[in-house]
């Protein structure tokens, strides 16, 4: 434990910015501000009061404090695994992920699965995407599939033991009526180290299950 | 001294079927059909990367061999004004709209082989036609691909002097 104090609320804040801008995207944000502001005893501080109710927070703050900065989002790795595909489905919401795929692919037509374990304003999330994603629920996927449609999932944790942690939208996903309907199953690891807690809001699946998987 | 019990065969383990599955060989038996590199990797994954174990290996070693079959007797590419029935999506039924054309597989089926099998019987070739496009997409895509075999080979079987 650390004597910083954070604000009061502070859960409840990260709890809506995790849900709109995503777990790691949240966590970002707010360890910036944090350490702009305690430094490490303030991200130390974060961790300890975060951490258990949210993993990936706990993850990140943990690398910041090992001296991990949140660097540009490169995008090239992901392109490649869309050559050919029109309409790409996202599923699970890392924002500032979306929006460097949004601007590295200008053809792609993109639709965001707006359903996740958090509660989100849906319609302020895609607001944010400059009209270039579509919300979907999970039947209006079926509408975005084709010869020439991937699905993307934003997933998290190391994948040395042959799997990751997926939101929970993927199960739907890769069920068996629906994954050969999709050309590409790319799974974004936006965060590829081990988590120090259990990974609640997520699942464990195999790394196996995408045909492409990329760390950020 | 009664005879020894016959026995059909020890059952595989699911590893061991996955290990002889060649993803490209069978990408070389498609490539005439399927032209499109990126189009060819997806339906080798629906063929034989997903589905149950069993079916990838049956469906393997039948495209497999019809694909031998065919190169052996110098069948190339399909005729190009062959358009063929188109293998579609199937949607849940809570989502199917009267009017609206589900997405299709990059794999059409070229059923000219099936009217041999008619012997004056009318309608078979839609009947055959629909009982192989159905079912899960590893399993309709598997009997498409070599159906389309089956057909190539037929006519250059009965093209030869």
């Amino acid at each position: 434990m650390t004597s910083v104090t954070l604000p009061l609320g502070l859960a409840q804040a990260f709890r809506t910015a995790a849900g709109e801008l995503g777990h790691a995207g949240a966590a970002e944000v707010f360890v910036n501000e944090i350490a702009a502001d305690r430094g490490d005893d303030g991200v130390a501080a974060f961790r300890d009061i975060l951490g258990r109710d949210f993993p990936v927070a706990d993850a990140l703050a943990s690398r910041w404090l090992e001296g991990w900065r949140p660097g540009i989002i490169e995008t090239d790795h992901i392109r490649r695994h869309l050559d050919g595909i029109r309409r790409l489905v996202v599923v699970g919401l890392e924002s500032r992920h979306l929006d460097a795929l949004v601007d590295a692919v200008p053809s792609l037509e993109i639709a965001l699965l707006a359903w996740s374990a958090l509660p989100a304003d849906w319609d302020r999330v895609i607001a944010n995407c400059g009209g270039r994603v579509t919300a979907v629920d999970l039947d209006g996927i079926f509408g975005w599939a084709g010869p020439n449609s991937a699905v993307l999932c934003f997933v998290y944790g190391s994948a040395d033991g042959g799997t990751v942690y997926a939101p929970p939208g993927w199960l739907r996903l890769h069920g068996p009526d629906m994954r050969l309907q999709f050309r590409a199953l790319i799974g974004w690891n936006v965060l590829p180290a081990p988590f120090a807690v259990y990974p609640r809001w997520f699942h464990e699946v195999q790394v196996s299950d995408f045909t492409a998987m990329e760390d950020a | 001294m009664p005879p020894p019990h016959h026995h059909h065969h020890d059952r595989a383990a699911a590893s061991a079927i996955a290990l002889v599955l060649d993803a490209d060989r069978l990408a070389r038996v498609l490539e005439p059909w399927v032209p499109d590199a990126g189009e060819r990797t997806f339906l080798v994954r629906c063929i034989i990367g997903e589905g149950p174990i069993h079916h990838r290996g049956a469906s393997y070693a039948l495209i497999a061999l019809a694909g031998e079959i065919a190169a052996r007797l110098g069948v190339s590419s399909p005729p190009a004004d062959r358009a063929g029935v188109s293998v579609p999506m199937r949607l849940p039924p809570h989502l199917e709209r009267p009017g609206v054309e589900p997405q299709v597989y990059p794999l059409r089926l070229d059923a000219d082989g099936l009217d041999r099998l008619a012997g004056g019987k009318d309608g078979i070739r839609q009947v055959l036609t629909d009982a192989l496009t159905d079912g899960p997409p590893h399993h309709a895509l598997a009997n498409v691909a070599l159906l389309n075999l089956l057909s190539a080979i037929l006519r250059r079987v009965e093209a030869r002097p």
